[in-house]
């Protein structure tokens, strides 16, 4: 219970952190009353070099948030693991019941984020009226993108140990959104970037960047391009089903008794 | 002379290590690729035209690809030496050394290599590109790497926000080691700090990343409400950075408070371990 307790009060922090420190309101669209969830959700309106470090910074809890649980199935590894898994009878099956626990806490992590965004939203401008669409894809985009990348930590950490783990999937999402610097006058989002914009996490990361027929349309798409909102529900959903499968196959892989480590990884 | 042979001998593991030799070489890539950038980039453009050759570095603020070093920092700080108590505990060195050396010469060794080798990780690479930018670039090149001329009118208003703007005026060479070296003691006091808290008995080194890099996320931004200056550690750690209301009371705060906290969680817990 105490666990929850801590996730809950973390998650709420980290979005008043982040609305706080990061909110530049002068750059987002004025109509628009819900200033605050679009900081939440990392609304960034340009990709020129300044308004990508914000971006950045505000992943930060993101970040915190890996960084924990990125050694959540890799503990296993670190202290009698043939014990441990010597007792366990499929071990794809305790892969999956790991990740689907990994899961609940990244849901559990980006509610409480996501909640205390909407009432500060509520309780500052007193306006409502499309938080409700917008905050559902921002948590399901944040709890699909951590969940791919505290899985990734996870698998990485089994092989290098959990500091290499930990500085290549970093490298992976700062890379991500440096590349996208280049949409800033360099190149144009036509054709074969576009393609290449859309293949990219950290876009797909950011629901103000996409296009919507619907009525939440009009507040977002700012770059106005073809981007639909559901297509980067499934790139993560595949992602993520492709890291648990890839997981599931590699840890029967792994000898147990050869990658015995009893020592603070 | 105990405490510096328990120094020089850690200092010497350290330099063997991994960690210690890929973050150096990744630092030295960035910074050649630097010049490398600089050098296509002004080529064929008139001697005159062309940046000072101590302006051009992988920590100028006004270069391009700057900021990718900035995010990167707080993880590399911690990358060539703080792990290393945890290292020692896994390989159990610590019990050798402290059986050899006593334990309070053993921890205070280590906190001045860690401390030693993280300022050479920050500071070498960038001392060694200043001097093969002296060699490369022409002396004939006199701007600051946002196009203006370096002691031009224009540029002196931008100039007086420097961190050590007095230094500047008189020689731009000896500015730009001692404000590296600023940056390398940031890092250094960074990993000391992380050092310190690891003595607590952190499990995984995954952890270590955080304390660092969460303490100037909280302090930039808490900072902020509180005093007047500007308090964004990016420019702090980069030279030659022009944006207005920086202090240097603020940054030397942030490096001595770093210090003496992976100073105090240390001796707590040698205090901790007497006790047991």
């Amino acid at each position: 219970m105490g666990k929850y307790f801590f996730l809950i009060i973390c998650g709420s922090m980290s979005n008043i952190l982040n609305i706080f420190f990061y909110l530049d309101i002068t750059d987002i669209n004025s109509d628009f009353g819900t200033y605050f969830i679009m900081a939440a959700s990392l609304a960034q309106p340009t990709f020129t070099s300044g308004h990508l470090v914000l971006l950045m910074q505000s992943m930060i809890p993101m970040f915190a948030f890996q960084i924990v649980y990125g050694v959540y199935i890799y503990k296993h590894f670190c202290c009698a693991s043939v014990y441990y898994f010597s007792r366990q009878k499929n071990r794809t099956r305790w892969f999956i019941g790991e990740s689907v626990k990994i899961i609940k806490y990244t849901a559990i992590f980006f509610a409480s984020y996501i909640l205390t965004a909407i009432a500060v939203t509520i309780g500052v401008t007193g306006d409502s009226k499309v938080v409700g669409e917008l905050c559902i894809y921002t948590f399901l985009y944040f709890v699909l993108y951590n969940f791919v990348f505290c899985m990734l930590i996870n698998l990485v950490s089994i092989f290098t140990g959990s500091q290499n783990g930990i500085i290549i999937t970093y490298g992976i999402q700062m890379a991500s959104v440096f590349v996208l610097n280049v949409f800033n006058d360099k190149v144009q989002l036509t054709g074969i970037p576009l393609k290449l914009f859309k293949l990219n996490p950290a876009s797909n990361l950011v629901v103000s960047w996409h296009s919507s027929s619907g009525k939440l349309g009009k507040y977002i798409n700012m770059f106005n391009i073809d981007f639909d909102i559901n297509v980067s529900l499934i790139y993560f959903f595949v992602l993520s089903l492709i890291i648990t499968g890839v997981g599931g196959f590699i840890i029967n892989k792994i000898d147990v008794t050869l990658e015995n480590k009893e020592e603070k990884g | 002379m105990e405490v510096i042979n328990s120094i020089k001998m850690q200092s010497s593991l350290l330099i063997r290590k991994k960690g210690f030799q890929i973050s150096f070489l990744l630092l030295f890539a960035y910074a050649m690729l630097i010049s490398v950038i600089y050098a296509y980039m002004q080529k064929g453009s008139y001697t005159t035209e062309m940046i000072h050759p101590a302006m051009i570095s992988g920590i100028t603020s006004d270069v391009d690809y700057v900021w990718f070093f900035c995010r990167y920092f707080p993880f590399m700080a911690v990358m060539p030496a703080g792990f290393s108590f945890i290292n020692d505990i896994n390989t159990k060195t610590s019990v050798l050394l402290k059986a050899q050396m006593g334990e309070k010469r053993y921890y205070m060794g280590k906190l001045v290599s860690v401390f030693l080798i993280t300022f050479i990780t920050f500071t070498f690479p960038f001392f060694i590109e200043l001097l093969l930018n002296v060699i490369i670039f022409p002396f004939e090149g006199t701007r600051a790497a946002t196009g203006w001329e370096a002691y031009s009118l224009t540029y002196v208003q931008y100039a007086n926000n420097h961190l050590m703007s007095r230094l500047f005026y008189n020689n731009i060479y000896i500015y730009y080691i001692i404000s590296t070296a600023l940056t390398g003691i940031f890092a250094g006091a960074g990993a000391v700090f992380t050092v310190g808290i690891s003595s607590f008995g952190i499990k995984y080194k995954a952890f270590l990343f955080l304390p660092f890099y969460l303490f100037i996320y909280l302090a930039e931004n808490i900072s902020k409400y509180i005093i007047s200056s500007y308090t964004y550690i990016d420019t702090y750690i980069t030279i030659f950075d022009i944006i207005e209301g920086k202090s240097m009371a603020y940054y030397l705060t942030l490096i001595v408070l770093l210090m003496i906290m992976g100073i105090i969680f240390t001796a707590i817990n040698i205090r901790r371990n007497e006790t047991r």
